[in-house]
């Protein structure tokens, strides 16, 4: 399962829509507030969420405690402005690679899906 | 009974050297230099804090000209200035202060505060200067003109940086959505989706575009000067039609729009369309501050003197304390690009009116809008 956060309903929407049709179940939220508290859903494959989230909420600090309950899942952020403040905090937290908006689907795509490996057969 | 006592030659001259003891005490004593001139320009005194102020010894100066403390051109003035002041009688330095400058023995020029006194003994003339060595100060002014001139220069680059990083995100979004959605439409066209499957994407991307253009003229309106097209407007003209602009929209989350016009005479010169946007402003954000009634805003409006008070209150939850509610990019809504007030300041501004926000959390907002009156029409 994917789980999307961004305060831009036309952005999650389609990219909600391109995640399903490449069949991900996907949970998407506008805030943090509308979302369940984190104990109370199934770990997510990946975590997407935008850097700043309206309602004066933020991203990088929901990121750190996303990781402190689910430091196993890979985080991606997408961001439309990558301040020095965040390209910095983002360099200390190795599970969370960032992404600049607008970006091609498919870059998003290789977070999600890393390419299998290819070596064992079956 | 004893002969009065007349002073003798000794006496006189006791008085005469504790005379002088007094006085080179105080020279000696002064913290500023003293120097003494006839007025062929010649030094006759040289106290201590002049020898520290210039590095030369007393007897390297005494009987000599003047001239040999001052750079150019004082240099070569001094002697006609002396000469045009004894013809003439019109001073320039006598009895006031003066900034000049000296040279030291070292030759380094430095800047001097001087005030000259005259004094007469019969046909001979002594000038004497108190100069201040003013360099310490007018190297601090230097300092602080710079540094003022460099944090100006720093804010300037911050506010930049400020705008350019908010353009750069409040733009991006929408590109990002676009792009998405775009990218949503081709993979659906590729797969022969049909035409109602497609019509929402196309149209999400419509709503994004004009969003980006709202953002463009946004930045652009408060980019401009705010040119303004004063007429008389009256004041309900121009609050009754907003009223009636919004009142549905609020009505159906359960908000009343109440408009208070005690006196119906009152009139403001203003730019009607911006003033119209500055109000629309205030009623739109104190209906978004409730989101979902029940709850009311109120637009009223006073004249006091010659000022037209007109206040927007709303039941809301208030503006949180330090929100600089006016500051560019200030922004509690989300999806806010913060220029909406900024921009409501500055034509209020520049109809020489003044606009304020008074928080009650939690029960409330209110904003004040001053406009300068033009009496009643007609």
């Amino acid at each position: 399962m994917v789980l999307l956060l961004d305060d831009d309903e036309t952005f999650r929407t389609a990219l909600s829509e391109l995640l399903s049709d490449d069949g991900h179940a996907v949970q998407a939220y506008g805030s943090i507030a509308e979302m369940p508290p984190l104990s109370d859903m199934p770990a997510p494959s990946v975590l997407i969420t935008d850097y700043q989230l309206g309602r004066g909420e933020d991203g990088l600090d929901f990121a750190r405690r996303f990781n402190a309950v689910h430091p196993d899942v890979p985080i991606v952020m997408v961001t439309a402005y990558a301040s020095d403040h965040l390209m910095q905090s983002a360099a200390a937290m190795p599970y969370l690679s960032l992404l600049r908006k607008p970006m091609p689907y498919e870059e998003l795509q290789r977070l999600i899906d890393p390419p299998r490996d290819t070596g064992s057969n079956g | 009974m004893p002969p009065p006592k007349t002073p003798s030659v000794t006496d006189a001259l006791t008085a005469l050297g504790l005379h002088e003891a007094r006085w080179q005490a105080v020279l000696d004593s002064a913290q500023d230099a003293i120097v003494s001139i006839d007025q062929h320009g010649t030094v006759s005194l040289f106290n201590r804090a002049a020898e520290r102020m210039f590095g030369y010894e007393a007897q390297e100066v005494i009987g000599h000209n003047l001239i040999m403390l001052m750079p150019a051109p004082y240099r070569d003035e001094h002697a006609e200035y002396v000469a045009r002041y004894e013809r003439s009688g019109i001073a320039h330095a006598i009895g006031r202060i003066r900034d000049v400058h000296g040279r030291r023995k070292n030759g380094e020029i430095f800047p001097i505060e001087l005030s000259v006194s005259e004094g007469r003994y019969g046909e001979e003339r002594i000038y004497t200067a108190i100069l201040r060595d003013v360099s310490e100060r007018v190297r601090t002014q230097a300092e602080l003109h710079n540094l003022q001139h460099l944090t100006g220069q720093r804010e300037r680059l911050a506010d930049i940086g400020a705008i350019t990083a908010q353009l750069v995100h409040d733009l991006g979004n929408p590109l990002a959505a676009i792009s998405m959605q775009m990218q949503l439409l081709i993979r659906r066209l590729s797969k022969g989706a049909d035409a109602s499957v497609l019509l929402p994407t196309a149209e999400r991307v419509l709503t994004s575009i004009h969003r980006l253009d709202e953002i463009i003229q946004d930045f652009t309106s408060f980019a401009r000067e705010q040119r303004l097209d004063l007429k008389e407007v009256a004041v309900p003209d121009l609050l009754r039609p907003l009223r009636d602009l919004w009142f549905p929209l609020a009505a159906s989350r359960s908000i009343d729009v109440v408009l208070e016009l005690p006196e119906l005479q009152m009139v403001v010169r203003a730019d009607r369309q911006k003033m119209s946007r500055v109000i629309e402003n205030l009623l739109k954000n104190a209906i978004e501050a409730i989101d979902q009634g029940p709850g009311s805003v109120t637009i009223h409006a006073r004249s006091a003197s010659d000022r037209i008070h007109i206040s927007v209150a709303d039941t809301g939850p208030g503006i949180p304390p330090n929100v600089d509610v006016f500051g560019l990019f200030e922004t509690t809504k989300p999806g806010g690009t913060g220029l909406g007030l900024a921009i409501a300041k500055q034509i209020v501004v520049a109809h020489g009116g003044n606009i304020q926000c008074e928080s009650r959390v939690p029960h409330g907002t209110v904003f004040n809008v001053e406009l300068p009156a033009r009496g009643p029409a007609g």
